[in-house]
């Protein structure tokens, strides 16, 4: 089997067209519905919490919507196309437990200075400029990545959160780093360039701790 | 020996007295409102030289609107004439969805089943073959073959005593985008088996060298999978305006999807070809291909001519 890797690309390991995987995030959507706006919100509040030094409620608000991302997309829909839906499920599940161990450790909390300007930025761009992607190229509307209950959104958000601690919680970077990675490559295998971007944010993601060097000033200090 | 079926049966009363050699072709058979079929080897069975595959585009899960639509493909298929109906385990949901469709059109009597075994453990062999049975709503299949030679040796032996047993009526192998032919054409020249599939298409010919042949000389079915190169090869020639020779119509060809596949299906060695698609005119197209003539060998030659001119 070995001698015949060179015969294989991704597109070898993509088991579906374009068009049934973008129909995937308008299924998502039209099932979910109105519930997504919720679990924006608790996203939405999770950042919040962060920013407030509330390491606790940061964690289980965005563990929350890693466990919604798992169950509504990644095993159930995804899932039904390709077992590459259940490993990321799993990884997404296990997300979630390290989100609540770093937000109950305490790591899950702001700071000013560069580097979280640089989150900030990150994050507006993953919760208010990706999803309009694609709706602004080849996709539908109905089919919105909704941050929360979408993957990559959810993927790209959580990193600028990451940025936007004080001690980079390490464990926390994997999983969304690899399946940010694994987004990219399925997006540039079905063809719809733009998807590459969130590739080019894991890599912007790696590249933050340079800015680390730079000064730093906890949002919250601890009594 | 492979029993006839009630769907081998209407197509052979269907077909009648109609029925004629084509010459050079050998065992290519013009009948049934001039589709073209032609014989399974060491059998008095005929299949359409058109089949249907459903590697991504049968893939749809339980999107409801999509399955909607994979049901018309199959309809435009066997309304056509259509037959061989290939899938996978591998191949996601794309088995359920075809029981969908069948269910929908009541069409586990006009489909020619052919599936795979794709595990890499060999005990496993009965308990795939059911499961996938169940997926497509059918009791048993027509063809079942070892997916690219994985696990074939455990594989190939039960589906032999499977066969032997009535529960499939073909056995077979398969590989794809030449991959593993020195070992495929081991198995071919070593055991007993019906069908082989592989990858044939007027990019990618090498099958021609010693598979082929081999199938020939050994009464072995081949069924093509790959036909456009994975789509390749046709979007490449549509989307540039390559124009059809003016001598297209000699070799019965109106369109690129027809030049393409009768290539194909006029080797002398291959049974069937199995192109793949997710739309009904490109359904219609494909099968315009199992109506009215074949090019004969010089006319082959020609056609690969022209191609590579472009």
């Amino acid at each position: 089997m070995l001698g015949d890797l060179e015969t294989y690309s991704l597109s070898h390991f993509m088991p579906m067209t374009p068009e049934v995987y973008f129909r995937l995030f308008e299924r998502l959507n039209s099932q979910l519905w109105p519930w997504q706006l919720l679990v924006f919100a608790l996203f939405l509040a999770g950042a919040e919490a962060l920013r407030r030094g509330r390491s606790v409620m940061a964690g289980v608000l965005v563990a929350l919507c890693w466990l919604w991302v798992a169950l509504a997309f990644q095993f159930s829909l995804h899932g039904e196309l390709s077992p590459a839906g259940a490993w990321l499920g799993w990884a997404f599940v296990l997300q979630a437990l390290l989100l609540l161990v770093a937000g109950w450790r305490g790591q899950l909390v702001g700071q000013r200075g560069p580097r979280a300007r640089v989150g900030l930025a990150l994050l507006v761009f993953a919760l208010f400029l990706y999803p309009l992607l694609g709706p602004l190229t080849v996709r539908t509307w109905a089919g919105l990545e909704v941050p929360g209950t979408a993957p990559d959104p959810t993927l790209m958000a959580t990193l600028a959160l990451l940025v936007m601690t004080p001690r980079l919680p390490w464990l926390l970077v994997p999983v969304p780093v690899l399946a940010l990675v694994f987004s990219a490559a399925t997006w540039w295998t079905l063809g719809w360039e733009p998807g590459l971007v969130v590739g080019l944010l894991a890599i912007l993601f790696l590249l933050c701790p340079l800015i680390g060097r730079l000064r730093q000033t906890p949002f919250y200090r601890r009594p | 020996m492979a029993t006839i079926r009630r769907r081998t049966l209407l197509r052979a009363l269907a077909a009648g007295a109609a029925i004629s050699a084509l010459g050079p072709l050998g065992n290519a058979i013009a009948g049934e409102e001039q589709r073209l079929r032609k014989t399974i080897p060491g059998t008095d069975e005929s299949v359409n030289v058109i089949g249907m595959g459903t590697w991504r585009t049968f893939n749809v899960g339980g999107d409801p609107q999509l399955r909607d639509q994979r049901t018309e493909v199959l309809r435009a298929f066997l309304e056509q004439g259509g037959e061989v109906v290939d899938s996978s385990p591998m191949y996601g949901s794309a088995q359920e969805v075809l029981g969908h469709a069948i269910e929908q059109l009541d069409a586990g009597d006009r489909v020619f089943a052919a599936d795979k075994v794709w595990t890499s453990d060999g005990n496993a062999t009965r308990q795939q073959a059911s499961e996938s049975a169940s997926k497509w709503g059918l009791e048993r299949f027509d063809l079942m073959q070892v997916h690219n030679l994985l696990e074939w040796e455990a594989h190939l032996e039960t589906l032999q005593a499977m066969k032997a047993e009535g529960e499939v009526r073909y056995i077979g192998i398969t590989t794809s985008h030449g991959r593993r032919h020195e070992e495929f054409e081991r198995v071919m020249a070593n055991h007993d088996i019906d069908f082989v599939q592989l990858t044939y298409n007027m990019a990618d010919r090498e099958a021609e060298e010693r598979l082929l042949p081999l199938a020939r000389e050994k009464d072995i079915a081949v069924l093509v999978n790959r036909p456009y190169h994975g789509g390749d090869l046709i979007k490449s020639l549509q989307s540039r305006g390559q124009p059809l020779p003016d001598w297209a119509p000699e070799v019965g060809c109106s369109n690129w999807a027809e030049f393409l596949l009768k290539f194909t299906v006029s080797h002398p060695a291959v049974t069937c070809a199995i192109p793949a698609t997710t739309k009904v005119a490109h359904m219609r197209e494909n099968m315009g291909a199992s109506r009215g003539v074949l090019p004969d060998a010089r006319q082959r030659q020609r056609m690969v001519d022209y191609l590579e001119s472009l």
